[in-house]
């Protein structure tokens, strides 16, 4: 012990000065940056914990690199030419770090208890466990990088020949495709999860730290004062880390990622299929208490049949109108995406056509090839649609709509408004043409839609009009559109836009309620339903917009519309004491029903089955299960997904 | 029987594809004082490293008082005295505070001594040593040796870089010692008149090979002339017949 107090105390001597003027600054960086003003009070340098984390993450860096430099600047032999282990150095490399901490954050809390305004001073709240974590984190980086700096004084000059060439290419090569896997695969791991918690992403980059750790201790242990086996240990460490790597991450990404049906633990919300006979829900799986991963299915509701959807995080499926096809991105692994579809014009896009074909879609030819911040890791592709043909799908990606054919190849390509920021509804309309509503850039005060109809035949674009609105929601005809304007914090108003032909003048009828609703559906015989969540009142509607009957909600605390789940009878999700309810109402006596406790309606507009088929009467149990409705009169029947 | 302080057994050190000792064997008894020469680049401190277990040999063994100097580093060093070529201590550190880290390493310290030392050497223990002289500076890595009060005492070129009069002080002080004690001593060095006097056993490396290994005055006598001709002899590539 007496040994790594001496180590202890000459790294105090070395560091001790350097570390008590950052302690001070540190202290007193608050009182002198509030001199700047009030402006920036809200900001990390005046909180003490921010501020003394950072001070550790100081103190664990320097000691770290002091500790590494040591055998760059060769002066590995001061320690290993005198009787002291190895364990004993460390030891004492580490107590000098505690007692570097301890003194640091010490002088930094009493200035700022001295020199800070009572607002500014704080206490100190972190937890050891944490200060401890910090400090180690960063001195083993600190350290494994301290180490890879290159020596003053080699041992000796490298070969040069031919075969070292190859032998140093082809490890340079490996270890470059073996970091891009464990990497990649990771990041596309974490993206896919959708995990509940950081954990994968603090395990793994805690791991690497570890790593570093393990091959420095290694390097140091091996290679002392020579530093080319210094250097040999810590890449053959690190080498053994990145197979690890690999292998756990792959191993991961199998478990996580391969999710069977009767794993699946809650549903989040369920996509009710245009056919009305099966869904698309997206579930949780709780894998040992942990993690909570996410997974899409296919699931035919009558037999439970339940198959995974490869698909990636939101992209699909997309169903054409008549439900009888369907599209997805693929999820292949995102990372090599861009570098494969370069090399092979590899195309992620999948199409399932009404006879289970499954049949690759191209992808548009003047779409970039690249991931960009506001497109996501998944890429450009925003919303697919397919049309009913089976054969023909519109792709939305950026401005554009490109038309592509699973026989013909690309067709043809529309580009929308430069102004545009999204699209909030498209549909193949009767006459052929693909109808469009974007939404353009607010300017002003004025949020404003545009609608459009593209030819798919020559990409050429119509423009229909504009229309105020800030949100909007097409029929499957893409004839009649549900406007939502003028949102604010309690509601929005609702108008609808009829479109009645090709370059007819647009419609609007605005939905005359009191008070603001919070949402809106077309019902299966063309009346309008809106909901007023804060008057709790289902207002019906002609189609063309009339005012025809008000139903109060009485039962519960109404919470949202749900799905018309047989022909005139429209759900209201309910909270009960805190236990979710519905309520079905005839929409044509404006009587209630019937009541189901216990259970909650799918919001409507996630659902696309018609009234009266299986895909409209799904409904979620408090336990997160999923039920089916069979009748009006019959209680919830349980989905055993398989 | 005599009493073998360091047997070196077939000894090679690689870095990577480069050779730079290949098969060199030795021993040295106590109380020798063996001058190890060779050029530059002749693989001298790759050996001095290896006996004092920094560095793991490629193949062969090295043992200091019967023992396998790298697996038994620590308690070996405890017996013996290093002074590197050039100060090893972190810099902007005071000479008291390394005397000090050298007194809790060794067991058999002997701080008067070293204090001694130092005054002789007008070496202030509140100096940096970044103040020190060179002369200085080997006065003091040679007084830290001593006060371990070594049975074996490792030298790497201590008066590298000294001037003459610095180089008879180093000499002085470094002989006065031997006189006190029943030191082994291993010297590597470019001084060859400087140890002439001192050494009793002479190694030359010459490529990757020890090419002479025997007593200095044996030596003398056999191929006449100076250790400085011998040298020369030897690290040009002269038949010695050994």
């Amino acid at each position: 012990m007496n040994k790594a107090w001496a180590v202890a105390l000459l790294d105090l001597k070395r560091m001790g000065r350097t570390m008590i003027v950052a302690a001070v600054v540190a202290g007193l960086l608050p009182t002198l940056v509030s001199g700047f003003g009030t402006g920036i009070s809200g900001m990390l340098l005046f909180d003490t914990n921010a501020l003394l984390g950072l001070l550790m993450v100081v103190v664990g860096v320097a000691a770290g690199l002091t500790f590494g430099g040591d055998f760059t600047a060769g002066r590995a032999s001061f320690v290993f030419a005198r009787p002291l282990s190895i364990t004993t150095l460390f030891a004492g490399r580490l107590l000098a770090m505690i007692g570097l901490a301890v003194g640091t954050g010490g002088i930094f809390l009493l200035t700022r208890q001295i020199f800070g305004s009572p607002e500014q001073a704080g206490f100190f709240l972190m937890s050891h466990d944490r200060t401890l974590q910090l400090l180690l984190m960063s001195w083993s980086v600190a350290l494994f990088l301290g180490l890879a700096v290159s020596p003053k004084r080699e041992s000796a000059a490298q070969s040069h020949g031919p075969r070292s060439w190859v032998i140093t290419s082809l490890r340079t090569m490996v270890t470059l495709a073996a970091f891009i896997y464990g990497f990649g695969y990771f990041a596309d791991f974490a993206a896919r999860t959708r995990s509940s918690t950081s954990l994968p992403v603090r395990w793994f980059f805690e791991g690497w730290i570890f790593a570093c750790f393990v091959a420095s201790v290694l390097g140091i242990s091996m290679g002392r004062a020579d530093f080319t086996a210094l250097r040999r240990a810590r890449s053959r460490t690190m080498a053994v880390a990145l197979g690890l790597c690999c292998v756990i991450v792959f191993g991961a990404r199998v478990y996580a990622l391969n999710i069977r049906p009767t794993d699946v633990d809650k549903y989040y919300f369920v996509n009710g299929s245009r056919d009305g006979q099966s869904a698309y829900v997206f579930s949780y799986t709780d894998r040992r208490g942990r993690l909570t991963l996410g997974q899409q299915f296919a699931l035919d509701i009558s037999s439970g049949a339940a198959r995974s959807l490869n698909n990636d995080p939101g992209q699909g499926p997309w169903q054409s109108a008549d439900g009888k096809t369907i599209a997805w991105s693929e999820a292949t692994p995102f990372f090599i995406r861009p570098l494969w579809r370069s090399l092979t014009g590899h195309s992620n896009l999948r199409a399932q056509t009404e006879n289970g074909r499954i049949a690759t879609v191209s992808l548009p030819r003047a779409m970039p090839n690249t991931f960009s911040a506001s497109e996501g890791i998944f890429g450009p592709i925003s919303r697919v649609v397919p049309a009913n043909d089976g054969d023909l799908f519109a792709i939305h990606w950026e401005t554009h709509v490109t038309f592509v054919s699973l026989t013909r190849g690309e067709i043809s390509d529309g580009d929308l408004r430069r102004n545009t920021v999204g699209n909030a509804g498209s549909a193949f309309a009767p006459s052929g043409a693909y109808r469009v509503i974007t939404i353009g850039e607010r300017s002003g005060t004025s949020p404003r839609l545009n609608i459009s109809d593209i030819d798919p035949a020559s990409g050429k674009v119509t423009n229909l009009g504009d229309i105020d609105g800030t949100w909007a929601r097409m029929d499957d005809r893409g004839e009649r559109a549900m406007i939502t304007s003028h949102m604010t914090g309690t509601g929005s108003d609702l108008s609808v836009v009829r479109v009645a032909a090709e370059g007819a003048r647009l419609e609007e009828t605005t939905l005359d309620v009191q008070g603001r609703t919070s949402t809106g559906m077309f019902l299966s015989d063309g009346r309008i339903a809106t909901f007023n969540a804060s008057e709790k009142v289902v207002h019906l509607f002609s189609a063309e917009g009339r005012p025809l009957m008000d139903i109060p909600v009485l039962a519960g605390d109404a919470k949202r519309l749900g799905s018309e789940m047989f022909p005139g009878i429209l759900a209201v999700g309910l909270m009960n004491n805190g236990a979710p309810d519905v309520a079905l109402y005839d929409t044509h006596s404006g009587a209630m029903v019937r009541r189901l406790s216990r259970v909650s309606p799918f919001p409507e507009f996630y659902s696309h089955s018609p009234a009266g088929t299986p895909g409209s009467r799904l409904l979620r149990g408090d336990d997160g299960k999923l039920y089916v409705l069979p009748s009006l009169t019959e209680q919830p029947k349980q989905i055993i997904a398989h | 029987m005599t009493d073998v302080v360091i047997k070196v057994d077939r000894l090679c050190v690689r870095y990577g594809a480069n050779e730079v000792l290949n098969g060199v064997s030795f021993e040295v008894e106590r109380g020798s004082v063996y001058a190890l020469l060779g050029r530059n680049g002749a693989g001298k401190s790759s050996l001095m490293r290896c006996l004092l277990g920094l560095q793991k040999p490629w193949s062969g063994n090295v043992q200091l008082f019967s023992e396998d100097v790298w697996g038994h580093r620590a308690r070996l060093l405890d017996r013996t005295g290093y002074v590197p070529e050039t100060m090893d201590a972190p810099p902007h550190l005071r000479v008291g505070d390394v005397e000090a880290f050298h007194g809790a390493m060794y067991s058999k310290w002997n701080g008067s001594m070293v204090k001694t030392r130092l005054d002789r050497a007008r070496i202030s223990r509140s100096a940096n040593l970044s103040t020190l002289s060179k002369g200085q500076r080997a006065l003091f890595s040679l007084a830290l040796a001593l006060g371990s009060q070594p049975e074996l005492l490792v030298l790497d070129d201590p008066t590298l870089g000294l001037d003459v009069v610095a180089r008879n002080e180093f000499f002085a002080d470094f002989i006065g010692d031997l006189a006190d004690r029943n030191t082994t001593v291993v010297l590597t060095t470019h001084d060859l008149a400087g140890v002439e006097g001192i050494a009793d056993h002479v190694g030359i490396l010459r490529g990757t090979q020890l090419v002479v290994n025997d007593e200095t005055e044996k030596l003398k006598v056999e191929r006449g002339g100076s250790l400085e001709q011998i040298f020369t002899e030897a690290t040009h590539g002269g038949e010695l017949g050994l």
